[in-house]
């Protein structure tokens, strides 16, 4: 089962992480995460590196020196493309696994969407990636520069991450991570300062299923406005369900008085 | 003096609701007033809930055998809070309503078993409510018993001032004392307890504002299962400071007696004073804050007004 936690560094990740690498103002990506990757060579995992659209400078994507012989770098021509990303990294993976390698190291910088849509696209590739690193037992490392990026958008990606590191890495209020296909766990707190992002969070979850299964045994606690959030979420969509199962007394409490437990309502509370 | 009033009259001056008060004196008075009251009801086809304490339901329900069109209801499954009960009594109200069907209400409330002296302001606020839950709805009626044996004639007058109609000798009257209009009288929030906890707060802050009530909350012996349900109330009112309230506000805490408070303050208003008191429609996309507090807290306090800002108090009782 996986857990949520945060790491020290990356030293300590571990087989189904998927991390939110808050970087250091001065570091410098791949000198940051050379341990990281040669801590790959040492355990026998293949080093896949996502090469960003455009770096963070904006200026055209250039590949990282120094990569162990192994190492695969994915300079995929649209890396903002959830599909093609995916669809790379599990080729990888499968790959990997033929050459007798333990798992993959994913390796990715971040950089801030520009075009319409593209943080949205963002939030669904960390879900899918999430998702990946579940079902392969593949390491994920997605690494943001908090300068770049507004702190909104920041959260709603770091939400979707159930490991964090890095400088000054706050616990987000909830994490929402993959426990199976269209499994999602949730954990920590949804209150009215999170509930938009755990509404897009659930929102990308959604787009590509009708019914999607939420564990609700480690969240501590949701707000009026985040069960507006589950409940907009899943009506987004037509014919969209959630199902969601291990939810507390008191959040089932809530659920209850807040209205929303009834047939009309596309969500299922259960304990 | 009041005078006598048609059997048909609106409670109010302006409302269809009948909403009397019945100060009685021993057993036999209560039985006559509360029967005269049920026969009327019968008569005319209608419906009874009877939310009466227990030695009242028992001598109720040996004189009226098992009259179906007559249900009892135990008030205490309300909960502790008065700020439940105007949804509780619409529920069960609409529940043996069956459709158009007139019902009237008996609601005797056991005052000599008010917890403090902000129970009891809460119970007498919410009898005061009751015209207002309830103005737009010409098929019920309430009646509320009052045992006035302690002769003590200011509870009496403050209860007086929350009906529009008072009962006495089998017929309702004009209540003069009734206080109409949309300002009610309330009663002043006593000084916090010494020593309090105070934080001011802002965007950003919920979570700082969990932490230091759960832990000032558990210090001062609250359950478990209050902590977690307190920890949603006082999110709930903290946002309401955050998003309507000019962003920012203040919080209080301590400890009196056997319970422990919670205090927000801040420069916004709430306009609307059946705020929190109904149960939200499934559809209806914010004004379930209030609600929630006063289903999850043991009592809530709320003075607003638009030169003075909101206060609002969520109290739990803490075991002896």
């Amino acid at each position: 089962m996986r857990a949520a936690r945060a790491l020290a560094t990356l030293d300590e990740v571990e087989l189904g992480d998927h991390v939110c690498w808050r970087m250091d103002p001065s570091a410098t990506f791949f000198a940051d995460a050379r341990a990281y990757v040669a801590d790959g060579a040492l355990y026998g995992d293949k080093l896949v590196f996502v090469a960003p659209a455009r770096n963070a400078s904006g200026l055209p994507r250039t590949v990282p020196e120094g990569l162990p012989p192994a190492s695969v770098v994915l300079d995929l021509p649209d890396s903002a493309n959830t599909e093609s990303v995916l669809a790379a990294v599990r080729r990888e993976a499968r790959t990997a696994a033929r050459q007798g390698f333990r798992s993959v190291r994913v390796l990715t910088e971040r950089i801030p969407a520009t075009a319409p849509g593209e943080a949205e696209e963002l939030l669904a590739q960390e879900l899918k990636l999430d998702e990946f690193a579940s079902e392969s037992g593949a390491i994920v490392v997605c690494a943001f520069r908090p300068s770049l990026w507004d702190a909104p958008t920041l959260e709603r990606a770091a939400c979707m991450h159930p490991q964090e590191t890095g400088t000054r890495a706050p616990r987000p209020a909830f994490r929402m991570f993959s426990t199976g296909t269209d499994r999602w766990s949730v954990d920590g707190v949804i209150d009215s300062e999170c509930a938009s992002a755990f509404n897009a969070a659930l929102r990308a979850a959604m787009g590509h299923a009708a019914k999607v299964r939420l564990r609700f045994d480690t969240l501590e606690m949701i707000d009026a406005a985040g069960m507006h959030a589950l409940v907009d979420a899943a009506r987004h969509l037509p014919d969209r369900r959630i199902h969601v199962e291990g939810a507390n007394d008191t959040v089932r409490l809530c659920w209850e008085l807040a209205g929303y437990a009834n047939d009309g309502v596309p969500v299922v509370m259960a304990a | 003096m009041t005078e006598t009033v048609p059997s048909k009259a609106p409670g109010g001056p302006e409302s269809p609701f009948r909403h009397e008060l019945y100060p009685y004196r021993g057993d036999a008075q209560f039985l006559s007033g509360t029967l005269g009251f049920i026969q009327e009801a019968l008569e005319g086809g209608e419906a009874v809930v009877v939310a009466v304490p227990s030695d009242k339901t028992s001598l109720l329900r040996a004189e009226l055998s098992d009259e179906p069109a007559v249900a009892f209801v135990d008030v205490t499954t309300a909960g502790p809070n008065p700020g439940r009960l105007v949804a509780a009594w619409s529920a069960w109200m609409k529940e043996r309503g069956e459709g158009d069907r007139p019902v009237r209400g008996i609601g005797e409330t056991a005052w000599h078993q008010a917890r403090s002296a902000a129970h009891l302001s809460e119970l007498r606020y919410h009898e005061w409510l009751l015209n207002r839950a309830f103005a737009h709805s010409p098929t019920w009626s309430m009646l509320c018993p009052y045992d006035a044996a302690d002769e003590d004639q200011d509870a009496l007058r403050s209860l007086s001032r929350c009906h529009p109609l008072i009962r006495r000798d089998g017929q309702y009257a004009t209540n003069e004392e009734y206080l109409g209009g949309n300002e009610y009288a309330f009663d002043v929030l006593s000084a916090p307890c010494d020593p309090f906890q105070e934080l001011s707060f802002t965007q950003g802050d919920l979570a700082a504002i969990r932490a230091k009530v759960s832990q000032c909350a558990s210090d001062a012996g609250v359950s478990e299962t209050k902590l977690a349900r307190l920890a949603v109330a006082v999110t709930e009112i903290a946002t309401n400071s955050i998003r309507h309230a000019g962003g920012q506000g203040t919080l209080r805490t301590w400890t009196q007696d056997t319970t422990f408070l919670c205090e927000f303050r801040d420069s916004g208003f709430i306009a609307d004073a059946m705020a929190g008191r109904s149960r939200p429609d499934t559809h209806q996309i914010g004004g379930r804050g209030l609600w929630l507090a006063h289903q999850l807290c043991d009592l809530v306090e709320i003075r607003s007004t638009r030169d003075q800002g909101t206060t609002v108090r969520l109290h739990m009782d803490v075991p002896r």
